[in-house]
Protein backbone atom coordinates (compact mmCIF):
# COMPACT_ATOMS: atom_id res chain seq x y z
CA UNK A 1 0.00 0.00 0.00
CA UNK A 2 2.72 2.58 0.75
CA UNK A 3 5.33 1.20 -1.55
CA UNK A 4 2.29 1.17 -4.10
CA UNK A 5 1.49 4.68 -3.96
CA UNK A 6 4.79 5.99 -3.35
CA UNK A 7 5.26 4.63 -6.44
CA UNK A 8 2.82 5.79 -8.71
CA UNK A 9 3.68 9.17 -7.51
CA UNK A 10 7.71 9.14 -7.49
CA UNK A 11 7.68 6.72 -10.69
CA UNK A 12 10.98 5.02 -9.89
CA UNK A 13 11.68 1.89 -7.98
CA UNK A 14 14.48 3.52 -5.99
CA UNK A 15 13.35 6.53 -4.82
CA UNK A 16 9.55 4.76 -3.82
CA UNK A 17 12.07 2.62 -1.71
CA UNK A 18 13.26 6.08 0.25
CA UNK A 19 10.24 6.99 0.87
CA UNK A 20 8.64 3.96 2.03
CA UNK A 21 11.56 3.85 4.43
CA UNK A 22 11.02 7.69 5.14
CA UNK A 23 7.25 6.75 5.77
CA UNK A 24 7.66 3.80 8.25
CA UNK A 25 10.15 5.91 9.72
CA UNK A 26 7.90 9.06 10.60
CA UNK A 27 4.71 6.37 11.51
CA UNK A 28 7.23 4.77 14.42
CA UNK A 29 8.49 8.11 15.95
CA UNK A 30 4.59 9.80 15.34
CA UNK A 31 2.63 6.85 16.55
CA UNK A 32 2.21 8.50 19.92
CA UNK A 33 0.67 11.21 18.39
CA UNK A 34 -2.10 8.66 16.95
CA UNK A 35 -5.17 10.06 18.21
CA UNK A 36 -7.34 7.40 16.44
CA UNK A 37 -9.81 10.32 15.07
CA UNK A 38 -9.54 8.81 11.43
CA UNK A 39 -8.49 4.78 10.07
CA UNK A 40 -5.13 3.84 11.15
CA UNK A 41 -4.89 3.22 6.72
CA UNK A 42 -6.04 6.52 6.16
CA UNK A 43 -3.37 8.12 8.36
CA UNK A 44 -0.89 5.90 6.62
CA UNK A 45 -1.85 7.28 3.20
CA UNK A 46 -1.49 10.90 4.43
CA UNK A 47 1.91 10.52 5.76
CA UNK A 48 2.58 8.18 2.25
CA UNK A 49 1.14 11.57 -0.17
CA UNK A 50 3.11 14.31 1.66
CA UNK A 51 6.39 12.62 2.12
CA UNK A 52 6.17 11.45 -1.72
CA UNK A 53 4.77 15.00 -2.90
CA UNK A 54 8.04 16.52 -0.67
CA UNK A 55 9.67 14.31 -2.44
CA UNK A 56 8.56 14.98 -5.67
CA UNK A 57 9.30 19.10 -5.19
CA UNK A 58 12.72 18.32 -4.39
CA UNK A 59 13.38 16.61 -7.34
CA UNK A 60 12.04 19.36 -9.35
CA UNK A 61 14.19 21.79 -7.02
CA UNK A 62 16.93 20.40 -8.16
CA UNK A 63 16.14 20.32 -11.56
CA UNK A 64 15.81 23.53 -11.85
CA UNK A 65 18.58 24.58 -9.97
CA UNK A 66 20.60 22.48 -12.42
CA UNK A 67 19.21 24.14 -15.73
CA UNK A 68 19.90 27.38 -13.80
CA UNK A 69 23.38 26.36 -13.22
CA UNK A 70 23.74 25.57 -16.85
CA UNK A 71 22.87 28.86 -18.01
CA UNK A 72 25.74 30.07 -16.42
CA UNK A 73 27.99 27.79 -17.69
CA UNK A 74 28.65 26.08 -14.49
CA UNK A 75 28.84 22.45 -13.80
CA UNK A 76 28.10 20.28 -16.84
CA UNK A 77 26.35 18.13 -14.81
CA UNK A 78 24.45 16.04 -17.06
CA UNK A 79 20.16 15.68 -15.74
CA UNK A 80 19.28 12.36 -16.47
CA UNK A 81 16.11 11.88 -17.70
CA UNK A 82 14.96 8.65 -17.00
CA UNK A 83 12.63 6.44 -19.47
CA UNK A 84 9.24 6.03 -19.36
CA UNK A 85 7.96 4.38 -15.90
CA UNK A 86 6.52 1.21 -16.18
CA UNK A 87 4.33 0.19 -12.74
CA UNK A 88 5.11 -3.74 -12.86
CA UNK A 89 1.19 -3.87 -11.79
CA UNK A 90 -0.03 -3.21 -15.45
CA UNK A 91 -1.20 -5.59 -17.42
CA UNK A 92 1.29 -6.71 -20.57
CA UNK A 93 -1.49 -4.70 -23.50
CA UNK A 94 -1.79 -2.14 -21.48
CA UNK A 95 1.85 -1.67 -20.25
CA UNK A 96 2.60 1.29 -23.17
CA UNK A 97 -0.54 3.61 -22.56
CA UNK A 98 0.03 3.27 -18.65
CA UNK A 99 3.34 4.62 -19.21
CA UNK A 100 2.17 7.79 -21.36
CA UNK A 101 -0.67 7.88 -18.74
CA UNK A 102 1.96 8.03 -15.98
CA UNK A 103 4.22 10.72 -17.84
CA UNK A 104 0.78 12.82 -18.07
CA UNK A 105 0.44 12.61 -14.74
CA UNK A 106 3.65 14.62 -13.81
CA UNK A 107 1.79 17.50 -15.09
CA UNK A 108 -1.12 17.48 -13.04
CA UNK A 109 -1.35 19.55 -10.06
CA UNK A 110 -0.76 18.14 -6.51
CA UNK A 111 -3.69 17.90 -5.59
CA UNK A 112 -5.33 16.41 -8.54
CA UNK A 113 -2.48 13.75 -9.35
CA UNK A 114 -3.08 12.69 -5.72
CA UNK A 115 -6.80 12.30 -5.75
CA UNK A 116 -6.01 10.45 -9.35
CA UNK A 117 -3.31 8.25 -7.78
CA UNK A 118 -5.41 7.21 -4.50
CA UNK A 119 -8.39 6.94 -7.42
CA UNK A 120 -7.10 4.86 -10.18
CA UNK A 121 -3.87 3.12 -8.24
CA UNK A 122 -5.14 2.52 -4.58
CA UNK A 123 -8.89 1.85 -6.15
CA UNK A 124 -9.93 4.07 -3.15
CA UNK A 125 -13.45 5.16 -2.94
CA UNK A 126 -14.17 8.98 -2.86
CA UNK A 127 -15.29 8.56 0.82
CA UNK A 128 -12.18 6.69 1.36
CA UNK A 129 -10.16 9.57 -0.61
CA UNK A 130 -11.83 12.69 1.00
CA UNK A 131 -10.72 11.13 4.33
CA UNK A 132 -7.01 11.13 3.13
CA UNK A 133 -7.32 13.93 2.15
CA UNK A 134 -9.30 15.84 4.70
CA UNK A 135 -11.82 17.55 1.81
CA UNK A 136 -15.36 16.78 0.70
CA UNK A 137 -16.62 13.81 -1.35
CA UNK A 138 -17.82 17.04 -3.69
CA UNK A 139 -14.36 18.10 -3.49
CA UNK A 140 -12.75 14.82 -4.47
CA UNK A 141 -15.43 14.32 -7.45
CA UNK A 142 -14.14 18.11 -8.80
CA UNK A 143 -10.53 17.20 -8.65
CA UNK A 144 -10.97 13.93 -10.22
CA UNK A 145 -12.97 15.51 -13.08
CA UNK A 146 -10.64 17.99 -13.54
CA UNK A 147 -7.26 16.16 -13.39
CA UNK A 148 -9.11 13.90 -16.15
CA UNK A 149 -9.74 16.88 -18.35
CA UNK A 150 -6.10 17.96 -17.53
CA UNK A 151 -5.42 14.08 -18.24
CA UNK A 152 -7.09 14.67 -21.64
CA UNK A 153 -5.74 17.71 -23.12
CA UNK A 154 -2.08 16.34 -22.40
CA UNK A 155 -2.73 13.17 -24.23
CA UNK A 156 -4.53 14.99 -26.66
CA UNK A 157 -1.28 17.12 -27.13
CA UNK A 158 0.76 14.22 -27.19
CA UNK A 159 -1.11 11.83 -29.74
CA UNK A 160 -1.16 14.79 -31.73
CA UNK A 161 2.27 15.04 -31.76
CA UNK A 162 2.80 11.58 -32.40
CA UNK A 163 0.99 11.73 -35.81
CA UNK A 164 2.94 14.92 -37.28
CA UNK B 1 -12.65 13.14 -38.96
CA UNK B 2 -11.80 9.38 -38.72
CA UNK B 3 -8.20 10.91 -37.36
CA UNK B 4 -10.03 12.94 -34.70
CA UNK B 5 -12.42 9.90 -33.83
CA UNK B 6 -9.33 7.89 -33.40
CA UNK B 7 -7.39 9.75 -31.13
CA UNK B 8 -10.15 10.57 -29.24
CA UNK B 9 -10.63 6.82 -28.69
CA UNK B 10 -6.55 6.23 -28.07
CA UNK B 11 -7.26 8.82 -25.59
CA UNK B 12 -9.66 7.00 -23.19
CA UNK B 13 -7.67 3.72 -23.60
CA UNK B 14 -4.69 5.46 -22.13
CA UNK B 15 -7.07 6.68 -19.54
CA UNK B 16 -8.63 3.32 -18.61
CA UNK B 17 -5.06 1.93 -18.85
CA UNK B 18 -4.53 1.82 -14.64
CA UNK B 19 -8.25 -0.13 -14.69
CA UNK B 20 -7.29 -3.96 -13.30
CA UNK B 21 -4.22 -2.61 -12.05
CA UNK B 22 -2.36 -4.66 -9.50
CA UNK B 23 -0.27 -3.40 -6.35
CA UNK B 24 3.50 -3.47 -6.77
CA UNK B 25 5.33 -5.09 -4.64
CA UNK B 26 8.57 -3.95 -2.91
CA UNK B 27 12.18 -5.22 -2.99
CA UNK B 28 12.11 -8.14 -0.28
CA UNK B 29 15.32 -6.33 1.06
CA UNK B 30 13.79 -3.30 1.79
CA UNK B 31 11.88 -4.65 4.94
CA UNK B 32 15.69 -5.54 6.47
CA UNK B 33 16.58 -1.98 5.56
CA UNK B 34 13.46 -0.46 7.27
CA UNK B 35 14.45 -2.42 10.10
CA UNK B 36 18.15 -1.10 10.32
CA UNK B 37 16.73 2.49 10.10
CA UNK B 38 14.64 2.06 13.27
CA UNK B 39 17.58 0.43 14.85
CA UNK B 40 19.72 3.38 14.29
CA UNK B 41 16.74 6.06 15.23
CA UNK B 42 16.11 3.81 18.74
CA UNK B 43 20.11 4.61 19.10
CA UNK B 44 20.32 7.94 22.18
CA UNK B 45 22.79 9.77 19.91
CA UNK B 46 20.19 9.90 17.12
CA UNK B 47 17.25 10.88 19.76
CA UNK B 48 19.41 13.02 21.28
CA UNK B 49 19.65 14.70 17.31
CA UNK B 50 16.30 14.56 16.94
CA UNK B 51 15.98 16.40 19.64
CA UNK B 52 18.41 19.05 19.01
CA UNK B 53 17.08 19.10 15.64
CA UNK B 54 13.21 20.82 16.86
CA UNK B 55 12.41 24.51 16.96
CA UNK B 56 11.33 24.57 20.49
CA UNK B 57 14.49 23.17 21.57
CA UNK B 58 15.97 25.90 19.49
CA UNK B 59 13.68 28.37 20.81
CA UNK B 60 14.32 27.20 24.76
CA UNK B 61 18.22 27.47 23.83
CA UNK B 62 18.38 31.14 22.61
CA UNK B 63 15.81 32.27 25.59
CA UNK B 64 18.26 30.74 27.96
CA UNK B 65 21.15 32.69 26.56
CA UNK B 66 19.68 35.99 26.01
CA UNK B 67 18.24 35.43 29.83
CA UNK B 68 21.66 34.82 31.14
CA UNK B 69 22.91 38.13 29.13
CA UNK B 70 20.40 39.87 30.42
CA UNK B 71 20.87 38.74 34.75
CA UNK B 72 25.01 38.65 33.94
CA UNK B 73 24.20 42.91 32.78
CA UNK B 74 21.68 43.88 35.00
CA UNK B 75 24.07 42.26 38.02
CA UNK B 76 27.23 44.10 36.35
CA UNK B 77 24.88 47.52 36.28
CA UNK B 78 24.04 46.53 39.75
CA UNK B 79 26.80 46.20 40.82
CA UNK B 80 28.45 49.33 39.46
CA UNK B 81 25.53 51.52 41.14
CA UNK B 82 26.83 49.93 44.60
CA UNK B 83 30.66 51.03 43.79
CA UNK B 84 29.70 54.15 42.84
CA UNK B 85 27.15 54.82 45.68
CA UNK B 86 29.58 53.90 48.47
CA UNK B 87 32.94 56.08 46.47
CA UNK B 88 30.13 59.08 46.74
CA UNK B 89 29.24 58.31 50.88
CA UNK B 90 33.42 58.31 51.12
CA UNK B 91 34.00 61.42 49.69
CA UNK B 92 31.04 62.84 51.37
CA UNK B 93 32.27 61.75 54.61
CA UNK B 94 35.70 62.63 53.68
CA UNK B 95 34.31 66.42 53.10
CA UNK B 96 32.73 67.14 56.51
CA UNK B 97 35.65 64.81 58.36
CA UNK B 98 32.99 62.84 59.72
CA UNK B 99 35.28 59.55 59.06
CA UNK B 100 36.81 57.57 61.94
CA UNK B 101 40.24 58.59 62.88
CA UNK B 102 42.50 55.38 63.14
CA UNK B 103 45.18 56.25 65.78
CA UNK B 104 47.94 56.95 63.12
CA UNK B 105 46.09 60.07 62.11
CA UNK B 106 46.85 61.54 65.64
CA UNK B 107 49.95 63.55 65.69
CA UNK B 108 51.98 62.79 67.97
CA UNK B 109 54.15 65.95 69.40
CA UNK B 110 57.42 65.31 68.74
CA UNK B 111 59.76 65.23 71.83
Amino acid sequence: MVYNTALSIVQQEEDAEDVTQEVFVQVYQSIEGFKRESKFSTWLYRITLSKAMDHERRKKRKKRFAFVKSLFGEGSEVVVDPPDFNHPGVSLDNKEKAAILFKAMESLPDNQRMAFVLNKVEGLSYQEISEVMETTVSAVESLLHRAKTNLRKELKTFYDQLKE
Amino acid sequence: MKEKKDIERTIEETLNSLDGIRRAEANPFLFTRIQARLDRSRSGFERLAQIAGKPAFAFVLLLLVVGTNVAVMWKGSADASAVKREQTQFAVADEYHLDVPALYDYETPEP
